[in-house]
């Protein structure tokens, strides 16, 4: 498996350009081009404190005690690595794919996760990955190395399951293993109860992760566009169907997503999340570009 | 029901398009895989039960479209009240009111009698050959009513004229329920064409139409009944009329001046001014006169005139106005004038000296001028004779009175002759006195024609006698209240004028009113009593005659009355009142005339001959100059009789005797024939209460010869009803829209 398998050589050539700006400072193991909150040896000066007791004595600026004859400790701002993990949608209801797109949501939920992973880990970030339906599936640890690229491909690559969505409690089972604070972007369609996942977000904010939701919807799914009787059999439950005349419900099921996508983004909004959606006729790299721009704003 | 048009309903099988194509669209779907089916499942939750239901009216909606589509262009026809096959021959009984009223004009001039004439015309022509029609006018409800074809009823109907009083509703519907069980076929309707005023459904008509229902209900064959009412707002109508014409004096003596008035009634609300009212006697108008008469009300116009010639004259009042019925504009009627009244006095007690015979003080009072050697002649002449000379005066020169004064008896052939001249008419006075024999009185006066009693049973003298020579007092009996109800009295004064209050009754016969009575004798009628009770003066009606008792003597024997300013008056208006005419000489529009036999004999003079070779003559010229030869038949050779049915007019009888070498010799006798005032009063009979009487009838009223001829469609053919179709059609489409639109726009209210 290789990226380009995944992405276009010229979408992957501006993924390359992107740069990604975490909005808050990461921590990280490693100097990279992400601020730390945490001060210490750097080449950026960053301001004077008095010395307190314990300090390290190589800290203090001697200059500036022969100009006041006070100790002053010199404090640096630091470069950390960013620490991200993807966690990718795979469930049943990622599977469709109207005629418009040409593709269903997990392929381009793929091809999204692949972008970020390989601009991340361009960046010397280390990114990581968490497959899921109802349940946690594959778990890819977060590393910087470049060949760790291929093991995040290897888990993308599997093909999406038929199983239920249940994002708060994927979420809240995966929440604790994260470890540190770092950057969780989420790719999913949220189709699920808004309520749980509110929790489920809730607890990585506490966690203090930085969370990125890229909610990614079919066109239909936002127009409805079907008209006469139709059987929609449920993709991620076999025994599942509602045969309907599509047109009479038209109007129902927008209110209906206006709805969910209302509440989704009031959550996100309480939690800070920030609530991308994307549909899958859009390129993703345009998605993306626009919320680096904004991001870039932002910080 | 049935249908016109019955290869179009056909097309209703097209409901099976909408139906098909409502399973084929649940059988045939398509299936999508769909991953947002949280969200779905919500919606369709929720909105199941409501679409399945607008889903289902839709399909019930959109299958009904091409049924009224199909029904619609196949014409149907409700025949839930066809009682025969539409086209079965049917007989219709026309009923038309020929009274005056239905003579009243729109504003178009055009008269409701005229519409009847219209609208019965087209109704006749869209009859069938087969079809009967019995035309029957209200004038002549007791006629056998005419039956023919719709042709021959159309040119009956065109002779109808307005001219004739109020016949009422129920007599015409008798007439019309009789004429429809006669009918030949067995499809009967009933149409009444009329104003409905309000005298032709009184409270007994009423009655008596519900009696009639009942036995309209028992019929096997029922006919519909149908009124055509062409009253409307009749009292907003501006007319003038003259209500009546009346003779005031009591009786017209030619030569002498009479009194007569007029009625006029102006019914609308506007003043009428300078209203030219114009008498006219025989036709030859008098000098007009103006008057005023305010809104709703009436006037008396009055005229005094003297008519020279005895016989029977038409006294007409004309007014000038052109408004809504102007028939009623004039008014005629017939005044017997008599050339003076013959009274033969018999006394019982006669003297040669002055005031001392029994009937000179009544002599004097009924030939004041010849007594006082005036000019003017008196409406009186009077004959004196005795009881044995009063036969031979009967039998030669029949006199108009004859009073009995004071005469103790009469012989049997001189009462049988007495008895015989008050059955034929003549006026009888009898005065009470002491010469008076009761029993003989009491009896009944006999004759071949007949018998009949006193009005009073003599009884015995009450009081004493009048006695002023004498100077010895005696006790008196005041008078009482005169009969109000006696109009030739009226001339006295009224009753509050007391003109009898110095009239003193000493002695008086006791009168007994008898309950029993001969079969044939009318009641008796007490026209002056004494203060106590007891009747001073009785009158009674006797054959065609009257008789007229006293209980005092017509001197000064028993009272004051012959020497009271009140006796000439008195006895002279009684007098009048006997000899005026007993003759109907204005008789009502419907009504038959009887002439009598010795009206039109009349004497050959001297020197003239009868033709022998040639018959007398009887013939009736009618108004308008038709005249018709009468042919009196055996049972009526004393009388004949005339219909009014031609109109109202001069009904002129003529009697021609052929003379030898002469022009026969011609005598005329006149009645005069109105049209009842009350066809004037143009009042409508409420709405509802003839909607009544014609629910009573099982029938409708109609307002318009177009709704009853609709209902009458409706009835045998049945109702079309694509119109309506057409509009539940519309009503379909417009609903199958709305549901269409509610169907997508109600989920998005309950999703939301």
């Amino acid at each position: 498996m290789r990226i380009l398998d995944l992405i276009s050589p010229k979408d992957l050539t501006r993924v390359a350009k992107l740069q990604l700006l975490a909005r808050q400072v990461v921590e990280g193991s490693c100097s990279g081009r992400h601020r730390s909150p945490h001060k210490g040896f750097s080449v950026e000066f960053k301001e004077h404190r008095p010395y307190v007791r314990g300090d390290e004595l190589r800290s203090i600026d001697w200059k500036a005690f022969a100009k006041s004859d006070r100790l002053y400790i010199r404090e640096f701002e630091e470069e950390t690595n960013l620490r991200c993990t993807l966690l990718v949608d795979r469930s049943g209801s990622m599977r469709y794919g109207g005629e418009r797109a040409g593709l269903t949501k997990y392929d381009y939920t793929q091809q999204l996760a692949a972008s970020l992973a390989y601009l991340i880990l361009g960046q010397q970030d280390a990114v990581g990955m968490v497959t899921f339906d109802d349940q946690p599936q594959d778990q890819v640890p977060a590393k910087s190395r470049p060949s760790h690229l291929r093991a995040l491909l290897s888990a993308l690559v599997v093909d999406g399951s038929k199983r239920e969505t249940d994002l708060g409690g994927v979420f809240h089972t995966i929440a604790p293993k994260l470890g540190r604070r770092g950057l969780v972007i989420i790719l999913s369609d949220a189709m699920g109860d808004v309520a749980s996942m509110a929790r489920a977000l809730a607890q990585f904010r506490s966690s203090r992760h930085e969370v990125l939701f890229f909610q990614i919807l079919d066109p239909d799914e936002l127009d409805f566009p079907f008209s006469g009787r139709i059987q929609f059999r449920d993709l991620e439950n076999a025994n599942r169907e509602q045969t309907v005349d599509a047109q009479t419900l038209r109007d129902a099921y927008l209110e209906r997503l206006k709805q969910h996508d209302s509440d989704l983004q009031d959550v996100c909004r309480r939690h800070r999340v920030d609530l991308i959606r994307i549909t899958t006729d859009r390129p993703f790299a345009d998605a993306l570009h626009e919320y680096l721009a904004l991001r870039r704003r932002i910080a | 029901m049935t249908l016109l048009n019955g290869i179009l309903a056909l097309g209703a099988l097209a409901f099976t398009v909408p139906l098909a194509i409502h399973l084929l669209f649940r059988s045939r779907f398509r299936t999508v895989e769909w991953g947002a089916m949280h969200l779905l499942d919500a919606v369709v939750r929720i909105n199941r039960r409501r679409v399945q239901l607008l889903h289902l009216l839709l399909l019930l909606v959109r299958c009904l479209l091409p049924v009224l589509l199909a029904f619609c262009l196949a014409r149907p026809l409700l025949t839930g009240f066809e009682s025969l096959p539409g086209d079965a021959p049917q007989s219709i009984v026309l009923v038309v009111d020929d009274s005056r009223s239905m003579a009243v004009r729109d504003s178009s001039g055009l008269s409701r009698l005229d519409r009847v004439k219209q609208g019965f015309d087209d109704l006749l022509a869209g009859l069938s050959r087969r079809d009967e029609v019995i035309l029957i006018r209200s004038s002549q409800v007791t006629s056998t009513p005419e039956s023919g074809s719709a042709q021959s009823a159309s040119q009956s109907l065109q002779q109808i004229r307005a001219d004739f009083g109020t016949v009422d509703l129920g007599r015409m519907m008798q007439s019309a329920v009789e004429a429809a069980d006669a009918a030949a076929h067995s499809q009967r309707r009933i149409i009444v064409a009329s104003d409905f005023q309000t005298q032709l459904v009184s409270d007994a008509v009423v009655e008596s139409l519900s009696r009639m229902t009942s036995r309209i209900k028992e019929k096997t064959i029922r006919p519909t009944v149908s009124f055509w009412n062409l009253g409307g707002e009749s009292d907003q109508l501006q007319n003038v009329s003259v209500d009546s014409v009346k003779v005031d004096s009591t009786a017209v003596v030619a030569g002498r001046t009479a009194d007569y008035s007029a009625e006029l009634r102006n019914a609308s609300d506007r003043p009428v001014r300078d209203l030219r009212v114009v008498w006219a006697i025989d036709e030859k108008p008098l000098a007009p006169v103006l008057v005023n008469i305010p809104p709703r009300s009436s006037v008396t116009n009055r005229l005094s005139r003297s008519i020279d010639e005895a016989g029977v004259h038409q006294v007409s009042v004309a007014v000038e106005q052109g408004d809504a019925l102007v028939e009623d504009n004039r008014r005629a009627i017939g005044v017997d004038v008599i050339r003076e009244v013959r009274v033969l006095m018999v006394d019982g007690q006669p003297s040669p000296r002055p005031l001392q015979g029994e009937t000179d003080f009544l002599a004097i009072a009924l030939s004041p001028f010849a007594f006082g050697g005036e000019d003017q002649p008196d409406a009186v002449r009077t004959t004196m004779v005795n009881s044995s000379k009063i036969l031979g005066v009967i039998e030669s020169d029949p006199p108009d009175v004859i009073v009995l004064a004071n005469v103790s008896e009469l012989s049997n052939t001189a009462r049988s002759a007495v008895a015989r001249f008050v059955l034929d008419g003549g006026g009888l006075i009898v005065f009470d006195g002491d010469q008076v024999n009761p029993d003989v009185y009491n009896e009944s006066w006999r004759c071949d024609a007949g018998s009949w009693t006193l009005p009073g049973t003599l009884g015995p003298r009450v009081g004493s006698a009048w006695e002023p020579e004498s100077g010895a007092e005696v006790g008196t009996y005041p008078v009482g209240d005169r009969n109000s109800q006696f109009s030739p009295w009226d001339v006295l004064g009224k009753s509050d004028q007391r003109p009898f209050v110095d009239f003193e009754v000493s002695a008086y016969r006791s009168l007994g009113i008898s309950q029993e009575r001969t079969d044939g004798d009318a009641p008796t009628i007490v026209l002056l009593s004494l203060a106590n009770g007891d009747p001073l003066v009785l009158s009674a009606r006797r054959g065609q005659g009257t008789v007229v008792q006293f209980s005092i003597p017509c001197d000064t024997g028993w009272s004051n009355l012959p020497t009271r300013l009140v006796y000439l008056p008195m006895l002279q208006q009684l007098v009048l009142d006997l000899a005026g005419s007993r003759r109907k000489t204005t008789l009502d529009v419907g009504e038959e005339i009887v002439v009598l036999m010795s009206d039109l004999t009349t004497s050959i003079p001297d020197d003239a001959t009868r033709d022998p070779d040639q018959k007398n003559s009887l013939s009736v010229k009618y108004p308008g100059g038709t005249e018709e030869l009468l042919i009196p038949t055996k049972g009526t050779l004393s009388q004949v009789v005339a219909k009014t049915d031609v109109g109202p007019g001069l009904y002129q009888f003529i009697h021609r005797v052929p003379l030898e070498d002469e022009e026969p010799l011609v005598k005329r006798v006149n009645r005069v024939v109105e049209v009842p005032s009350v066809e004037s009063e143009l009042r409508d009979v409420e709405g509802t209460r003839l909607r009544s009487v014609a629910a009573s009838l099982d029938g409708k009223v109609f307002e318009d010869l177009n709704q009853l001829q609709q209902d009458d469609q409706t009835r045998r053919y049945g109702r079309e009803i694509w119109r309506w179709l057409l509009v539940g059609l519309c009503l379909a489409l417009v609903v199958e829209l709305l549901l269409q639109q509610i169907a997508v726009r109600v989920s998005t209210g309950r999703a939301a």
